[in-house]
């Protein structure tokens, strides 16, 4: 049982949102934790939902974005923003952290783009990063969102992804 | 073929190899087997899985069936989930786990030709309507005759203590139209509000005309209560949905009975509005020919069944006509739009759960796509969890929290109408007066007030006013409907 930290009122386990008062019941996430990326595909979700290699959008639960880099798939969910970058020296690493993918050798910076979910869009802007964001070959302005479509190609500097969501 | 695709049945994908399969069919076998699984649609599940066993461990059987299925396409139906939690905590107590499910036409859209309606018009001519009530009414009636295509067939049926067929069901041919409509012009208010009666001349006007490629479709306008029949209203409901026919309910005014109107167009898969003045029926009526018009998939049912010791709660369709669903094992979903998805919310009970992946439910989407003469689609979806120790549950996806949200606002109000129902108005009031805070919370500053002032008036005059029951009712429920920018966007993309 769980109670309702504003009214009292007892609940099961694992419900969202108090039936007394209507008051939040979930923790919300910490700031500094890493968002919910799975690196490996075999370890997303459960063992009834295995993905494949190349996930399409139909492969994603509702919610989901998947960042597709050669030969590893990044799932992210649970936000309505996610910052794309690498690490730097102070040790304070952006919600999408993609130093594993040589992501320094590749020009990405620190705070390199932001995605964005609004309503059901995903938004893409670029930081103002040293080395600049292209969607689909064009680059973009910094600090101006794009609207994304799933399957959209995406390069970070010289780092070269595609995008797929299902929202 | 009725049993959808086979692969999907033993939950592996079309690439497994002969040991996968074996495995797979002992897993899905010991979930359904009459020995464990009581239910008749588990019963049901066995059956199909051993079938598609026996084809899939037999080479020669299966490479005949990929070859089939790679001819056919895949099935017209998506269904997709997002759950609350997929790694929940390992506990020894119960706890609840939320699933919002999506269904949308696998399909691109654009040469389907949009399906023929079927449709009985039931219209409540008793005394109240008397005045701009049947007036509006009976001018709304009549531009939609005028909207309906050439292969379209209505009927137009006024009823009061007794149900009198206004105008036989027909096609409408330019001359007929006519004729409908300087019928309709005749029908005078008089009497008390039977449903029953009503109820039984539509169905009898669509049967003749039922057709599995047509939506089956009555639509009864009321502002009234029924007594005595109302047990035989949901009876004779219960057999139309059997029969591919779907109810919805228009409501007008204060007085009819809203709970009543919920079950009965429910049971079908359809839903119930509500017109607060007369001048809203036409628009109302537009609306729910044009959803009727852009069917896609039509009689949707949703089979959960459930895993060992796990309930189903709750279920509610957010999307697109947002209403209570039966939590029974065949919920019946109605019709599945081309241009929105049908979404729908479950709310299961886990039982306490030790270490492990653990299956939950499996649900079985059943439907027909007229457009494409195909019947009896399957899509499965097995909906599971792994429980981990010592596990601080993340928090729920944004689309969870997104409708949860929403839905939280619903159930508060239904709770205050039920503690005021038992004679706790103060309960009732403290209730609608922090739904008020939370829906001024996120930003519905109207409804909210319309909670508050309801609140205090509980407090003051001791009763329930029938106009903000059901203001706050169905306000609650439009809320969790997607943003209108939505689905314009939806409409837009290619």
């Amino acid at each position: 049982m769980i109670h309702c930290p504003t009214c009292r009122q007892q609940e099961l386990e694992g419900e969202l949102f108090c039936s007394n008062c209507g008051a939040r019941l979930w923790q919300l996430p910490e700031e500094d934790k890493p968002t919910l990326a799975f690196t490996s595909i075999n370890k997303l979700r459960d063992t009834a939902q295995v993905l494949p290699a190349e996930p399409t959008t139909a492969d994603l639960c509702l919610g989901q974005i998947a960042l597709l880099l050669p030969g590893q798939v990044i799932i992210l969910e649970g936000k309505s923003q996610y910052v794309i970058g690498r690490e730097g020296l102070e040790k304070d690493p952006p919600d999408v952290n993609l130093s594993a993918y040589g992501a320094r050798e590749k020009g990405v910076s620190r705070k390199h783009a932001l995605l964005r979910v609004d309503r059901r869009q995903l938004l893409l802007m670029d930081l103002g990063s040293s080395n600049g964001t292209w969607l689909n070959g064009t680059p973009l302005t910094a600090n101006e969102p794009v609207r994304l479509e799933s399957g959209d190609e995406i390069r970070l500097g010289r780092l070269l992804l595609r995008i797929r969501f299902n929202l | 073929m009725a049993i959808g695709n086979l692969y999907s049945l033993l939950g592996i994908s079309p690439n497994a190899s002969a040991e996968d399969i074996k495995i797979a069919y002992r897993g899905a076998a010991r979930r359904f087997h009459p020995d464990v699984n009581k239910s008749a649609a588990a019963a049901e599940e066995f059956r199909l899985i051993s079938e598609a066993h026996a084809i899939l461990s037999d080479p020669a059987q299966r490479a005949r069936y990929d070859a089939q299925s790679k001819e056919q396409g895949g099935s017209a139906l998506t269904l997709r989930c997002a759950l609350s939690c997929s790694r929940v905590p390992v506990l020894n107590e119960p706890q609840v786990l939320y699933t919002l499910v999506e269904i949308r036409p696998a399909l691109s859209l654009d040469n389907l030709p949009p399906p023929p309606i079927n449709l009985a018009m039931v219209i409540d001519r008793s005394t109240s309507m008397q005045g701009e009530r049947l007036n509006r009414v009976k001018e709304a009636v009549m531009q939609l005759i005028d909207s309906l295509r050439p292969n379209d067939t209505c009927s137009i049926i006024a009823f009061s203590d007794k149900a009198e067929v206004i105008f036989s069901a027909q096609t409408g041919s330019p001359e007929q139209k006519q004729l409908a409509k300087a019928k309709v012009s005749t029908i005078n208010a008089y009497g008390g509000t039977e449903i029953l009666g009503g109820l039984m001349a539509g169905l009898l006007e669509l049967y003749p005309h039922l057709s599995p490629s047509a939506v089956n479709h009555l639509m009864l306008l009321t502002d009234g209560r029924t007594y005595g029949d109302e047990g035989d209203c949901l009876l004779l409901a219960a057999l139309a949905a059997a029969d591919g026919i779907s109810l919805s309910g228009l409501g007008i005014g204060e007085e009819w009975n809203d709970k009543f109107l919920d079950e009965l167009t429910g049971l079908t898969g359809g839903s119930t509005e509500y017109i607060r003045s007369p001048e809203q029926v036409y628009q109302f009526l537009q609306n729910k020919v044009r959803s009727l018009e852009a069917a896609f998939g039509e009689r949707l049912t949703l089979r959960v069944l459930l895993d060992q010791n796990v309930q189903l709660l709750e279920a509610f369709k957010i999307s697109p006509e947002p209403g209570p669903l039966e939590t029974e094992e065949t919920v019946r979903l109605g019709s599945l739009l081309r241009d929105r998805p049908l979404v729908v919310l479950l709310k299961f009970k886990l039982p306490p759960l030790p270490e492990g992946a653990r299956p939950i439910a499996r649900l079985a989407l059943y439907g027909d796509v007229p457009g494409l003469g195909r019947k009896d689609e399957r899509v499965t979806y097995d909906v599971a969890v792994t429980a981990v120790a010592n596990l601080k549950p993340p928090p729920p996806p944004q689309v969870i929290i997104e409708a949860l949200s929403k839905y939280s606002h619903h159930k508060l109000q239904e709770r205050a109408w039920q503690q005021a129902e038992a004679g706790n108005l103060a309960g009732a009031s403290r209730l609608l007066s922090m739904l008020g805070t939370r829906l001024l919370a996120s930003g519905q500053p109207e409804l909210a007030k319309v909670a508050i002032v309801e609140a205090k008036r509980l407090e003051q005059q001791q009763a329930v006013s029938e106009e903000s029951k059901k203001r706050i009712k169905y306000g609650t429920r439009a809320l969790l409907l997607p943003q209108v920018q939505d689905l314009n966007l939806d409409s837009t993309q290619p």
